[in-house]
């Protein structure tokens, strides 16, 4: 029986019923294909959709929108006058040595943070899902140093880098590589990479344990029939259990390549972006400029950039990922 | 089911948001109750914290508890934050709704000069005549933006070389008056296992300090002012041959302790402090941590030696200052607190708790005062006959030629920047902000 809400048939041996209005979607509803809401149900919508929404755009869209327009100024940040500069500032920061130098290290940033994690944690998820003994606090272990605020990690770590006091330089004066001693975090050759160390500590431990719940939907079957068709450790992880994870890992690694175009706190807490500029990554060199130096206008041209490389480079990934699927 | 699952009639929705608002705005007239707690005034005072917690305790003393007894119709609301957090914040705090009355911050142009353009700042001309505040005239001149006085210098600063008295006594070595007997006392402590000087460079305005001990005595006080008010550069010879000297060759000496730039300033300190390092060259504001943490061996202090046949002008100058928010709720209060710091009694007060020295003259008969702080006090109080003092650089200078003096000095002590390519920087940035209208104006 096919029938509409404005014309049904009359059933048989009953009485005719009054024909329902169809009701009106609005353009979202139009837009989206929603069902048309009775004008009680778009109270509730709007009563549980309403708070989240003002937050979003008090504290999301509202300073975005803002910083869009104060990269056209010269604005310094106190002052009340803002001075349309147009395109200025965009042009500066081809120009600007240090903004080239930050983008580097955040390239070099994105690529090793992201790449070290999700490859230790997916090696340490593998064997942690295998059955190894203490499985929960090995899980644990890894997982603190998640929970601990960057900063913290960032001065534990200056403290295990101190080129007088430190645990390192002690450590390798100890076993005779004397040598290698040196100021970690002051020397421009190894400081962003001492950095880098830290961060990756911080974070491995957050991809061991999602995507060890992710290896929890890996159908056995395939992997039992794997094993009986001949294939080994690495192959069976390769072809049949990773696949299955890809989702998550696709998750996983997408969270930790935006990271890396805005890490700002570790670098910040541990070097300040020097020595030099040799630590420099474009969050810190905003910072500096926004608040420091008191060039705000420069400073929100220098965070559009950041949101441009982070959203680029997301979309990117994901993109791939999806075609490689 | 309950009347929120079954859903929310129009009607209840405004009732909801209604009551809502109405409880937002009660809150709100709650917390903005504006500046008076019973029959008290309210003065809000913001500042840096001390540099101990023992000092932060005698802060508090003196700034909150005596003064409330002195003045007990206000109610004094202190906040300290690290000092290096209130150039951070500040601008937002003044800029809301509820800023501090009264607040202490740097005084040179690319800090409370900047506030003053902003219209941040409350001009304090009459209030300097009214209540007949004797600050030093050059002192004041340092809190003048655009002719009009903004702030009060509350504490003069001069950078110096503390030193080990006892390690120097043993090894028979008295204070150096050249870079040559600088040279020869480093590398007889180097020698001996020492550090000779612990210097750290973490913070990068550590090197600032040195740069402005060096470029002082090269240039003397003439040649700076002619940087700062007229046409000199900083790229001159002079300039790079101090450089060079002090974050080239002193690092390849072995002058500093390894990877300085990777040590922060309290752990130099801290070098010194525990003997390890013979010498500390730092600011007079140390004192009092030094008289309270060194009691193993005494500490003296010298000026940087002359260089090169150079004369001795050791940076000094104001430190910080204290400025009255435009949009003070009670101005009045905030001036009378101010009046309160710069009375005599209170003066003397922090200058033996504090073993800083205020901007404006004091009576320090009787003053029960360290050694070392007596030092300081009989160094500074000489006249510019026997002495023209130089520069500390930082306070006096934008922020554009701090950050270019920061991490370019950095990069020299790696090797990453020649002194000729960091004079040049500097000029470059100097250029940049005097077309920009940053630097200090004389008069």
């Amino acid at each position: 029986m096919r029938g509409t809400t404005s014309t049904r048939t009359r059933p048989k041996g009953g009485t005719a019923q009054t024909p329902v209005p169809r009701r009106k979607r609005g353009f979202l509803g139009r837009a989206l294909d929603l069902p048309a809401l009775h004008r009680q149900q778009r109270y509730n919508a709007i009563f549980f959709i309403l708070p989240g929404l003002l937050v979003y755009l008090a504290f999301m869209v509202y300073p975005f929108l803002d910083t869009i327009y104060l990269s056209f100024t010269n604005w310094n940040g106190v002052a009340d006058t803002k001075h349309w500069v147009g395109l200025a500032n965009y042009a500066r920061m081809f120009g600007d040595g240090t903004v080239l130098k930050a983008f580097w290290n955040n390239v070099i940033w994105v690529v090793i943070g992201t790449i070290s994690p999700v490859i230790i944690g997916l090696l340490l998820a593998l064997l942690l899902w295998s059955g190894v003994r203490g499985s929960l606090l090995f899980r644990t272990i890894y997982f603190l140093p998640f929970i601990l605020p960057l900063v913290v990690v960032g001065i534990v770590w200056q403290w295990i880098y101190h080129p007088l006091f430190g645990v390192l330089n002690k450590a390798l004066n100890a076993v005779g590589l004397k040598g290698l001693a040196r100021g970690w975090l002051g020397d421009p050759h190894t400081a962003l990479y001492a950095v880098l160390a830290a961060a990756i500590w911080a974070t491995f431990g957050f991809v061991v344990v999602v995507l060890l719940a992710a290896l929890q939907n890996v159908d056995m079957s395939l992997v039992e029939a794997a094993m009986i068709d001949g294939a080994n450790w690495f192959q069976r992880a390769r072809h049949i259990v990773i696949p299955q994870i890809a989702p998550v890992l696709t998750m996983v690694t997408t969270i930790t390549l935006i990271g890396g175009f805005s890490v700002f706190d570790i670098v910040f807490v541990m070097t300040g972006g020097g020595p030099g500029h040799s630590s420099e990554v474009l969050a810190t060199y905003t910072y500096k400029t926004a608040f420091q130096q008191n060039e705000a206008g420069y400073g929100s041209a220098l965070s559009m950039l950041i949101t441009a490389l982070s959203f680029v480079s997301a979309v990117v990934f994901v993109r791939l990922r999806e075609r490689q699927r | 089911m309950s009347k929120l699952m079954r859903g929310v009639s129009r009607k209840e929705f405004l009732k909801l948001g209604g009551a809502g608002l109405a409880g937002a705005a009660l809150l709100g007239v709650a917390g903005c109750g504006g500046g008076a707690q019973g029959n008290k005034k309210v003065v809000r005072y913001f500042t840096g914290t001390s540099e101990t917690t023992a000092l932060e305790r005698v802060a508090q003393e003196i700034q909150v508890d005596r003064f409330e007894k002195q003045y007990p119709k206000y109610d004094m609301q202190r906040e300290a934050i690290p000092p290096d957090d209130v150039r951070t914040v500040i601008k937002t705090r003044l800029q809301s709704d509820n800023p501090p009355d009264v607040f202490s911050y740097d005084t040179g142009p690319g800090f409370g000069g900047v506030l003053a353009d902003a219209g941040l700042l409350y001009p304090l001309e009459k209030a300097y005549k009214q209540k007949g505040w004797d600050i030093y005239e050059w002192a004041k001149q340092r809190a003048t933006y655009n002719g009009k006085v903004y702030g009060v210098p509350d504490q003069v600063e001069e950078i110096v070389v503390y030193y080990n008295k006892d390690l120097f006594d043993k090894l028979g070595f008295n204070e150096p008056k050249t870079v040559d007997e600088l040279r020869k006392i480093a590398d007889e402590f180097k020698g001996r296992g020492k550090i000779p000087l612990a210097f750290g460079d973490k913070e990068q305005w550590e090197a600032g300090h040195l740069f402005s001990m060096g470029v002082s005595n090269v240039l003397g006080r003439k040649g700076m002012d002619d940087i700062f008010y007229g046409n000199g550069r900083w790229d001159t010879p002079e300039v790079t041959k101090t450089i060079n000297l002090l974050f080239r060759d002193f690092v390849k000496g072995g002058y500093y302790p390894n990877g300085a730039n990777a040590i922060n300033y309290n752990d130099a300190n801290t070098l010194f402090y525990s003997g390890k390092a013979a010498m500390l060259p730092t600011g007079t504001w140390l004192v009092s941590e030094i008289v309270q943490t060194v009691r193993d061996f005494e500490v003296g202090f010298f000026p940087f030696p002359s260089i090169d046949g150079s004369g001795i002008s050791p940076p000094a100058g104001v430190g910080t200052g204290l400025f009255v928010a435009a949009d003070a709720k009670d101005k009045e209060g905030a001036i009378t607190f101010i009046d309160y710091l710069l009375q005599d009694d209170t003066a003397r007060l922090v200058m033996e708790k504090f073993n800083t020295i205020p901007a404006h003259p004091v009576d320090t008969r009787g003053l029960k005062v360290p050694g070392l702080f007596k030092q300081v006090l009989t160094d500074l109080s000489q006249s510019s006959q026997d002495r023209d003092f130089g520069y500390n650089i930082d306070v006096l200078t934008p922020q554009n030629f701090n950050e270019v003096m920061y991490s370019g000095f950095q990069d020299v002590i790696n090797g990453n920047r020649s002194a000729r390519e960091q004079a040049h920087a500097l000029q470059a940035a100097w250029a940049k902000a005097k077309k920009a209208g940053h630097v200090l104006t004389q008069g």
